[in-house]
């Protein structure tokens, strides 16, 4: 086996995933096109020695179908010998990607690899793939489907996370998050869209609000109630008999944001970086997806957590930092308080909650966050996850060298 | 040609007169010859030279009611395999497809009820014109007995109206009119009952066509099918969520429509179409849910309702005048029901002014909102009114033929009150605080005393318990039945052995749960178990819905006794009526569990399975209805209704008896022993049953 190391990674900004975003005029083909632009021309990379391009993307329909990884390749004039594929683990596909392109690596299949992902959530709304796991009522009767706010408004009942809690958490996020932006934390790996003449669209997340308030936050409606009353309420306490009601503490405030967004991870063995005269960033230790109930669905977090530092034969205690996908306030604090991390460990710098969740690019964004984070912290390790849809979850471990 | 349920005839420029005739039924229903002579009809059509089409009509006043119950409640009992119920299920389903390709026109002339197989059939011709009355019901009752289409309605439907109306329909089981069905685009044409042949006929020589959309390439479903249609994938997920939280897992024919409709619109052959159909229906066939919901439901409340025990010997007795005594707040709505069947009333007693003014009040408040609703007419709810007496001389009583005693009677009054009456005047108690020995105690001289037990609302309640002393006469036996007939009810008779069958089971399932909340069940966690059984009502809302005093009174355990004293008497929570029980109200509406009684009855740190709560929610009610069948108090079909109908026990069951019936006794047995050594004695099962399952292991004889 060889050793996957991470010699670069960038990503676009995250537009509001509203038909008034800043990047809703821009197809999602060219959002990751021009992710890959940016990172052949920041690596000065010869393409023709990329053997893979495997894209994760969360609806992949559409504009966003039929292996957008090789359709980027194309867009962005990457050597026609390079192949692209597309893989769908919802909310993980970023970094399953990532993973995917670790593996291939390891296994000596290839020396030389790009995992990436995009969601246009502004072009392609979430959900729009449908899927036999929501809708043939052989199977969302069988595993009792419900959407992924109620599950996360169930994780919130079963494990009595309250709404302030959760809007403590978010104001959090949101605090991180303009911390970050403000120190110029982010600068390095996130780069300019522009327009198809040149003209810059966005360079900042546009979905965070820095001057958001407690208050702010206590008033925003309980989003998922009403989705609940219609019956999905009723699904998930038929399945968990013990509760009497289901909590709604949800809100858009507390919540991922809609946005869209593409990032990429540049992902290679020790002799091609030598080759290529880059210096590898970080070593890929481990990763792991593991299934879990499908109806309280974001569970996945501690289990493959657990199993990834495993496979690494390391410690909780062996990471340094932690980066959970701020899906929902309450799977982030169900994490917290299973693993026993403190909160000073974990999306240091903020997370989805304040700049927004691009399904299948997500995975391989906080990845690249959590790198530049721990280089400049000085700090050696990460474990990077997030809960998935039909009851997963995905994760992968970071060393630097 | 040889055909046993219709005609082939020629009506001149080749036209064929296919005429439905069921022999010997007062109805066209389903019968095997039936699905025969469709094929035979559609073979013939196809080659007879002479015809340019058909139109299919009744020979009846209703066109073809749907399947034989009989027959289909027996196929259970077959035990085919699913290769056999398979190929069986196929043949109706062919000789409909052999109809509709047979390369000529058919239309169907619809003159009265077409439902089940009957629609069926007829959306499997060319063209369908229906008679102009609101009375015919079109509609696929299927799902309410527990099946689905079977004959390709889940198919045809929604390629006619679309998978939003056509799941809506068939989930519902709904009668609709053929105006209705004529807007939803279920059929052409409707007409005057006249024209009706002469439409048929026009349009066959006409406009006649011999394909369906459906068979025509490129066909798309009306407002769109399969997933690839995000607005299809929605809807798709709000039925599965809205069968998921009604059928609650223990009913499998609504997942069974989704399954057939949601794969069968999804392909483009229309022959494959109907194979998913028949899977899912030929599934469901070999499933108790059907045959219990159609045995119980249909077969035995039919023959309730025909009253097979009424002795032939008494001539039939129409009540014209009936005296209610009771308080106010107990009779309103019996007289409300009575006066509705055209019976006099009459009040008498201490406070019969108020009783009588009460009466007449429900009755006008129920009239005026019919009115309002176009269901009545200012005429017949003054001559409704006017059948309340206010007048309450007692003397006025003499005619009464039926005397109902309600809550609240002073029963040492009545020897005097009634004094001047023929002795053959039957007396009905429909409290359970009067039983028949305490009416013969007082009025000795009264023969004919009985309980007639339904609950309020008395006019929208279906189903009335009559309580027969052993030595009944046959007069006292026929005028309960007759009376119960004139007011509409399903009578269910128990004789005077043990309580109230009904009261009976409630109490037993009320203090199970009480004993779990003793036990330190969560409350939520039994509730939830309850209702993920299908029964009507949990037991602790059931439970606040009565006095929490009394209950205590008559409960026999001690434990549940405890809880009931806690909640009621050191708490000051009496129940729905002071918005404070087992759970909190506002206004009689429900807010939630009170939230101290976790504190009272703490909750035990291993809960128990879910499953196991329900077969104890399940089982003592079984058990209880179990003594009403030992000693022949009652017969298994009418303690089997009285469950389902009173009793709020989940229909799918069948009832408590056919519970285990279905179960099988010895497996009953079983899972009773693990519940008398894990919960009480409650659970013992008793000697009859260790008797019974010697000879045999069920309760219902073999329907083969
Ligand atoms: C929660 C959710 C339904 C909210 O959607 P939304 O209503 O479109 O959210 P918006 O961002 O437009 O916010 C709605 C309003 O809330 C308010 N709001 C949101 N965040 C706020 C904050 N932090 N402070 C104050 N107000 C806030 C604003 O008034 C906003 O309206 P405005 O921008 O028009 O003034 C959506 O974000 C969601 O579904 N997230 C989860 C996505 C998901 O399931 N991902 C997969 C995870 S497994």
């Amino acid at each position: 086996m060889s050793d996957a190391y991470i010699y670069n990674h960038l990503r676009t900004p995250r537009g509001k995933g509203r038909p008034s975003g800043a990047l809703h005029s821009v197809s999602a083909v060219e959002l990751l096109s021009q992710t890959l632009i940016q990172l052949r021309e920041r690596t000065q990379l010869d393409t023709g020695l990329v053997e893979d391009v495997i894209a994760g993307c969360g609806s992949p329909i559409g504009e966003q179908g039929s292996a957008i990884g090789r359709s980027a390749c194309l867009k962005a004039e990457y050597a026609l010998t390079t192949p692209g594929q597309q893989i769908h683990r919802f909310c993980s596909s970023g970094l399953e990607a990532v993973n995917l392109a670790a593996a291939k690596v390891m296994s000596k299949q290839c020396d030389l690899v790009i995992g990436c992902g995009v969601e246009s959530m502004s072009r392609i709304p979430i959900g729009s793939s449908g899927g036999a796991w929501s809708s043939d009522p052989s199977l969302a009767h069988k595993i009792h489907f419900v959407s992924q706010g109620i599950s996360a408004d169930l994780i919130a009942t079963l494990h009595d996370f309250s709404r302030e809690d959760a809007d403590l958490y978010a104001l959090e996020s949101q605090r991180r998050t303009a911390h970050a932006w403000d120190n110029g934390y982010f600068d390095q790996s996130v780069f300019t869209v522009v327009d198809s003449i040149g003209q810059p669209l966005l360079s900042r997340d546009e979905h965070m609000r820095a001057d958001t308030s407690l208050e702010d936050l206590a008033k925003l409606p309980a989003v998922f109630e009403k989705m609940g009353a219609d019956g999905f309420d009723e699904q998930a306490i038929s399945k968990y008999p013990e509760l009497e009601k289901i909590n709604h503490i949800h809100t858009a405030g507390n919540s991922s944001g809609i946005v869209d967004g593409a990032a990429a991870v540049l992902i290679g063995d020790a002799d091609t970086a030598k080759k290529l005269d880059l210096k590898p960033r970080a070593r890929i230790r481990s990763f792991a997806s593991v299934g879990t109930d499908p109806t309280v669905m974001l569970t996945g977090p501690t289990p493959s957590a657990r199993k990834a530092l495993e496979k690494a034969g390391m410690q909780q205690a062996d990471i340094d930092l932690f980066e959970l996908n701020e899906a929902f306030a309450s799977v982030v604090l169900l994490f917290i308080q299973e693993m026993n991390i403190p909160h000073d460990k974990i999306n240091v710098n903020g997370g989805s909650i304040a700049m927004g969740h691009p399904i299948g690019a997500t995975g391989a964004m906080i990845l690249g966050t959590v790198l530049d984070e721990l280089e400049r912290q000085n700090l050696g390790t990460a474990l990077i996850n997030l809960c998935v849809g039909a009851g997963m979850g995905t994760a992968t471990i970071i060393e630097r060298v | 040609m040889n055909l046993v349920t219709m005609n082939y005839e020629h009506s001149g420029d080749g036209v064929v007169i296919i005429t439905i005739d069921v022999k010997d039924r007062p109805m066209n229903i389903l019968t095997p010859d039936l699905h025969q002579d469709v094929a035979k009809v559609a073979e013939q059509l196809a080659t007879d030279e002479k015809a340019i089409g058909a139109v299919i009509q009744s020979g009846k006043s209703s066109f073809v009611a749907g399947g034989d119950l009989k027959r289909l409640v027996s196929l259970y009992d077959l035990e085919r395999s699913p290769e056999q119920a398979y190929s069986e299920s196929r043949v109706f389903t062919e000789a409909l497809r052999k109809l509709e390709t047979c390369g000529k026109p058919v239309a169907c002339a619809i003159n009265g009820a077409a439902l089940g197989g009957g629609l069926e059939l007829a959306l499997a011709c060319h063209y369908r014109v229906v008679v102009n009355d609101e009375k015919i019901p079109l509609g696929l009752p299927e799902t309410n007995v527990g099946l689905i289409p079977g004959a390709g309605g889940t198919q045809r439907l929604p390629r006619l109206i679309g998978i939003k109306d056509a799941t809506e329909l068939i989930l519902s089981g709904a009668h609709i009119s053929p105006q209705k069905a004529l807007k939803l685009g279920l059929v052409h044409k409707v007409v005057n009952r006249d024209e009706l042949l002469d439409e048929a006929i026009r349009w066959l020589k006409e406009e006649g066509v011999s394909e369906q959309a459906w068979d025509k390439r490129g066909f798309q479903i009306p407002g769109g099918a399969t997933l690839n249609n995000p607005k299809i994938g929605k809807l798709w997920q709000d039925l599965t969520t809205r069968v998921a939280t009604t059928a609650r897992y223990n009913y499998p024919a609504p997942l069974a429509a989704l399954e057939a409709i949601f794969n069968g619109t999804t392909v483009i052959s229309f022959d494959a179409a109907l194979k998913i159909e028949t899977r899912e229906f030929s599934k469901l066939t070999r499933d108790p849910v059907y045959r219990n919901m159609t045995r119980t439901l249909f077969l035995n409340k039919g023959i309730a309702d025909k009253h097979e025990r009424r002795p032939q010997s008494v001539e039939p007795v129409k009540v014209k005048q009936a005296t209610i005594i009771g308080v106010p707040g107990e009779v309103e709505s019996l007289a409300l029901a009575c006066a509705t069947a055209d019976i006099e009333i009459r009040t008498a007693g201490e406070n019969a002014k108020s009783v009588a003014q009460s009466m007449q009040d429900y009755a006008a408040k129920h009239s005026e909102k019919k009115i309002e609703s176009g269901r009545s007419t200012r005429e017949k709810a003054d001559a409704l009114i006017a059948r309340i007496a206010l007048d309450v001389d007692k003397n006025s009583l003499a005619e009464s033929q039926i005397i109902l005693l309600t809550g609240g009677t002073q029963i040492d009054t009545l020897a005097d009150l009634l004094a001047d009456l023929s002795s053959t005047t039957l007396i009905a108690s429909t409290t359970s605080d009067i039983s028949i020995a305490d009416i013969t105690r007082v009025l000795p001289k009264y023969k004919n005393t009985i309980g007639w037990h339904i609950k309020a609302p008395v006019e929208k309640n279906t189903t009335v318990e009559i309580i027969l002393a052993e030595d009944a006469s046959d007069e006292c036996i026929a005028m309960s039945l007759d009376f119960s007939k004139q007011l509409r009810k399903t009578p269910l008779i128990q004789s005077d052995i043990l309580p109230l069958f009904s009261r009976h089971c409630n109490q037993a399932y009320m203090e199970e749960a009480l004993r779990m909340v003793a036990a330190g069940i969560k409350p939520a966690l039994l509730e939830n178990a309850a209702r993920s059984t299908g029964m009507k009502t949990s037991p602790l809302r059931l439970i606040d819905s009565m006095s929490l005093q009394t209950l205590e009174d008559q409960c026999d355990d001690k434990d549940a006794k405890a809880v009931l004293h806690t909640l009621h008497s050191q708490h000051d929570r009496k129940g729905l009526v002071e918005n404070k029980g087992f759970y909190d109200y506002n206004e009689g509406k429900t807010i939630s569990l009170w939230s101290s009684l976790n504190e009272h009855f703490p909750p035990d740190s291993e809960q128990v399975d879910i499953e196991v709560l329900r077969q104890r929610f399940l089982s003592i009610q079984a058990l209880t209805a179990l003594s009403y069948y030992a000693d022949e108090t009652m017969q298994a079909a009418d303690a089997d209704i009285a469950s389902v109908l009173i009793c709020g026990y989940p229909s799918y069951t069948g009832g408590m008896l056919s519970y285990i019936d279905t179960m099988g006794i010895s497996d009953f047995i079983k899972q009773c022993d693990q519940l008398a050594v894990k919960y009480g004695p409650q659970f013992t099962v008793p000697a009859f049953l260790h008797e019974l399952v010697k000879s045999t292991n069920r309760i219902y004889p073999k329907a083969v």
